[in-house]
């Protein structure tokens, strides 16, 4: 088994272990129930969608006895090395939180900020992509 | 400028959640030194009630929040790639996306300061109802709020970020049994905030909507129940303290290996209580709520106490990879003694506190005070320090001075001891947490003015470790690709690394790449 | 509950000698020396287990010993001698009798809780705002003041004196200065005091 598989599955695991031992000790003591309950149910969520998706996946990075001869120049995808987008997301993050207790149009504002640049992001993607160069920048 | 504001390079990244978390260091060091200039004699009047109230506050919080748990993160992200040989983390956007919140985060909770009624004052804790209600803090809990959310989401998006980046990006021949320690333990780490932080985000939810929104989650006048804001705070608050630990806990594996000139000993052992120790922090948060009745107590004290056991295989596996090895010291290593040192006590005061009997005597005392901080302060500022003296060459190129690092470890480790040892006692004849002021009963008068002296030799080795770090960049010596012969990746390439990390790679058929390949 | 802290500290005095002692041995005997190459091992399978096991006994024993002291301290007996209702509020406390009178303080005139010695006296602790906490540290024992929930213990002192008591969680801005006495009076006094409202100070 792949260790993330390993990691997600056995993490499951425990919290069940632990959440019914808290139940039990606890005498169901709602809160804590509760929220070992959900995290327990989140890893499990994480650990058979793990468990699925790794049948048929394989990486060089997990063979130990890989030549680098086999892999050298292969393409991992596109890196960018920089975009404008980030800064102006969390921006509009913290513009659409700071509207929260004051102003509902601060939060709206920030709200199609982020928007806005997650499509411009998501354009900045599909083009560099698209393209054959190996960095990208949104113009 | 504008080249540093559009970045998704993850070395530069890291290189700014450094000088951020550095810069969040001086300003929480500077509210820690009011604090100990107004605890320094009984009844002092140096800072009222409410300005002291808000000083231990944003203390705490840019401690906890805005430097040792992002420069662990920060450190992770320059790092990671490169000790897997990967080019870059798995999403690079979203890296500089989540440093800029977390920047932006930290000015927030900071600018309360400047509004009305100040900033939060309520502890970085913020206990409800005491949060609920506007005590002349006008916008600044509010502020406090907003802004630790912001950060709260950054660190999820961090964590799934380098989670990703590991699973998927390591280079050929690198399986995950080769890893570095420390990836391991970022591996850990971000499990343990992917389970913490929404509790966080939904705590701070809850209190933004009872403050503002006409709700009444923790007001129990409505129905609402006081204790319900610190299970769902402390859910998030224990595996918080263990995301400040962890990382740290790698950082002290790879130095303590590299200069004793051995294999790291018991390296399954490490991986393994590393994921113990995170999966036992998600079941002991109401350690926390011992004196409120309101919790199982011997539950919480049973896990608590186990805890204990793997950061004991930690601690001897470290002896272990020490043990007949061929140790120099240079700063780092100081530094990780020092770590190790200080951080038993931390550990054994935590083993203490974990009985509900002892706790009942102790809880919110400046026994509390000593223990954390030798925890954090004594244990992940040690190793804070001991990563800026041994990756400065990789991150900058330039090397820093190892008689100026010897004399920053000295002052700081005398400091430290002296700061906090003290407060132990103190804590026994009963002088209480967050006060501004305390009578002149017992020893605390004299307990209280030796502290404040450590403190002031403890800010003396800091300004000796900004005197290092200026003259070494004003005299810029190039430093090596390896200058102290580590193992890992991140040596075998040069000092800064070039963009996209590696040249060539070169085979990977052990823990110690770079040792055992010829050079 | 002494007891339980001498055991704790003489735990905590031999884990910290043992880890202490070889991390200095390790310093001091390990240092690089010209003529000496290091070792190459990398693990101690039963070593290992060894350092999981021992840890494990040593909290497994401090765990007996603390639910062995937990159950007695927060043991409540089902019919006490004397019952005091305690109410924390911003910034000071107030103490109900037995015959329903009470005693309010001030931060700046802190009130006396009058205990009786030898007696077993029930505390019924609440808070009318914020979370507060009664903490006597002479007492080594502390219990939250919790708006909307009722907090009950036993106090039984065993000495007379007065002894310095203070609200222990963070209550805002005079939470320095929420502190109170508990004064343990012999029976007879304490018993005056009560019957006469207060009036008859021990």
């Amino acid at each position: 088994m792949k260790s993330f598989v390993g990691i997600f599955v056995c993490s499951a695991l425990f919290g069940l272990a632990i959440a019914v031992a808290y139940a039990w000790v606890a005498h169901g003591e709602i809160v804590g129930t509760i929220l070992l309950g959900v995290m327990t149910a989140a890893l499990a969520f994480a650990a058979s969608y793990a468990l699925i998706a790794e049948r048929a996946a394989s990486l060089d990075g997990d063979d130990p006895n890989i030549s680098n001869d086999r892999v050298a120049g292969e393409d991992l995808g596109v890196f960018t090395t920089k975009s404008r987008w980030p800064i102006l997301v969390a921006a509009g993050a913290a513009l659409g939180l700071c509207g929260l207790p004051w102003s509902p149009f601060m939060t709206a504002c920030g709200l199609i900020i982020v928007v806005l640049c997650l499509w411009r992001m998501g354009a900045e993607s599909a083009r560099m992509n698209a393209s054959t160069t190996s960095t990208g920048t949104d113009r | 400028m504008i080249e540093w504001m559009t970045t998704t390079d993850h070395k530069k990244i890291g290189i700014m959640y450094i000088v951020t978390t550095m810069t969040f260091f001086f300003i929480g060091g500077c509210l820690a030194m009011l604090i100990r200039a107004q605890l320094a004699r009984p009844d002092n009047d140096f800072l009222s009630a409410h300005a002291y109230n808000q000083v231990f506050t944003l203390h705490g919080t840019a401690m906890i929040f805005f430097v040792i748990a992002p420069f662990g993160l920060g450190l992770a992200n320059f790092l990671v790639p490169l000790q897997i040989g990967a080019p870059d983390v798995a999403f690079p956007r979203l890296n500089a996306t989540a440093f800029w919140m977390f920047a932006i985060a930290g000015i927030v909770v900071f600018s309360g300061l400047a509004g009305y009624g100040g900033a939060a004052a309520t502890g970085w804790t913020a206990y409800a109802p005491l949060s609920e209600i506007a005590e002349g803090t006008g916008a600044g809990q509010d502020l406090w709020l907003i802004g630790l959310l912001l950060a709260s989401v950054s660190t999820i998006l961090t964590a799934i970020n380098l989670m990703v980046t590991i699973f998927l990006f390591r280079a050929p021949g690198m399986t995950m049994w080769r890893l570095p320690i420390f990836v391991w333990e970022i591996v850990a780490t971000g499990v343990l905030i992917l389970m913490a932080f929404p509790s966080l985000t939904a705590v701070l939810a809850l209190l933004l909507i009872d403050r503002h929104l006409g709700g009444h989650f923790f007001d129990p006048a409505y129905g609402g129940n006081a204790v319900l804001y610190q299970h769902l705070f402390w859910f998030f608050g224990h595996p918080e303290v263990y995301v400040m630990i962890l990382p740290y806990f790698g950082i002290i594996t790879e130095i303590v290996a590299t200069f004793s000139h051995k294999p790291v000993f018991g390296y399954v052992g490490l991986v393994i209580a590393a994921f113990a120790i995170a999966g036992l922090s998600i079941g002991v948060w109401a350690h926390h709520m011992f004196t409120t009745g309101a919790v199982s107590n011997p539950f919480f004290s049973a896990v608590s106490f186990l805890i204990a056991v793997p950061t004991g295989v930690k601690f001897l596996n470290w002896i272990g990879t020490m043990w007949k090895g061929s140790i120099t010291f240079p700063t780092p290593m100081l530094f990780a003694v020092g770590f190790m040192l200080n951080f038993l006590i931390g550990g054994i005061t935590g083993v203490m506190i974990a009985s509900p009997p002892i706790d009942y005597g102790v809880h919110d005392s400046y026994f509390i005070v000593n223990h954390f901080h030798y925890t954090l302060a004594g244990g992940s500022m040690f190793a804070l320090f001991a990563a800026l003296y041994f990756w400065f060459p990789k991150m900058f190129g330039t090397q820093l001075s190892d008689r100026l690092g010897a004399w920053c470890f000295a002052l700081m480790f005398v400091g430290f001891n002296v700061t906090f040892m003290p407060m132990a006692f103190m804590g026994l004849e009963g002088m209480a947490r967050r006060v501004y002021t305390y009578p002149n009963i017992a020893h605390l008068g004299l307990l209280n003015a030796i502290a404040t002296g450590g403190s002031i030799v403890l800010a003396l080795g800091v300004i000796v470790f900004v005197v290092d770090v200026v003259t070494a960049i004003a005299r810029r010596i190039p430093a090596p690709a390896n200058p102290w012969h580590g193992y890992s990746l991140e040596w075998a390439t040069s000092s800064p690394p070039p963009e996209f990390n590696f040249d060539a790679l070169p085979p990977i058929r052990s823990r110690r790449p770079v040792w055992e390949t010829p050079s | 509950m002494r007891e339980d802290w001498y055991v704790f500290l003489v735990a905590a005095a031999c884990v910290g000698l043992y880890v202490y002692g070889c991390i200095f041995w390790c310093i001091i005997a390990y240092r690089r020396r010209a003529n000496r190459e290091p070792a190459t091992f990398a693990g101690n399978s039963r070593l290992e287990i060894f350092y999981v096991a021992l840890p494990l006994l040593i909290v497994i024993g401090l765990f007996g010993v603390t639910l062995a002291k937990e159950l007695p301290v927060d043991g409540v007996v089902p019919k006490p001698a004397n019952r005091i209702a305690v109410d924390a509020f911003r910034w000071s406390w107030a103490f109900t009798y037995p015959g329903g009178f009470t005693t309010r303080g001030t931060p700046y005139d802190p009130p006396t809780l009058y205990l009786p010695l030898r007696r077993v006296t029930e505390i019924d602790l609440t808070s009318s705002d914020v979370t507060h906490s009664f903490w006597i540290p002479a007492f080594l024992f502390k219990r939250d003041a919790i708006p909307g929930m009722r907090n009950v213990f036993d106090l039984t002192p065993i000495r007379t004196g007065a002894f310095l008591s203070r609200c222990a969680q963070f209550c805002g801005i005079d939470h320095a200065l929420m502190t109170f006495t508990t004064r343990v009076v012999p029976d007879a006094a304490y018993d005056r005091y009560v019957a006469s409202r207060g009036a008859v100070t021990p």
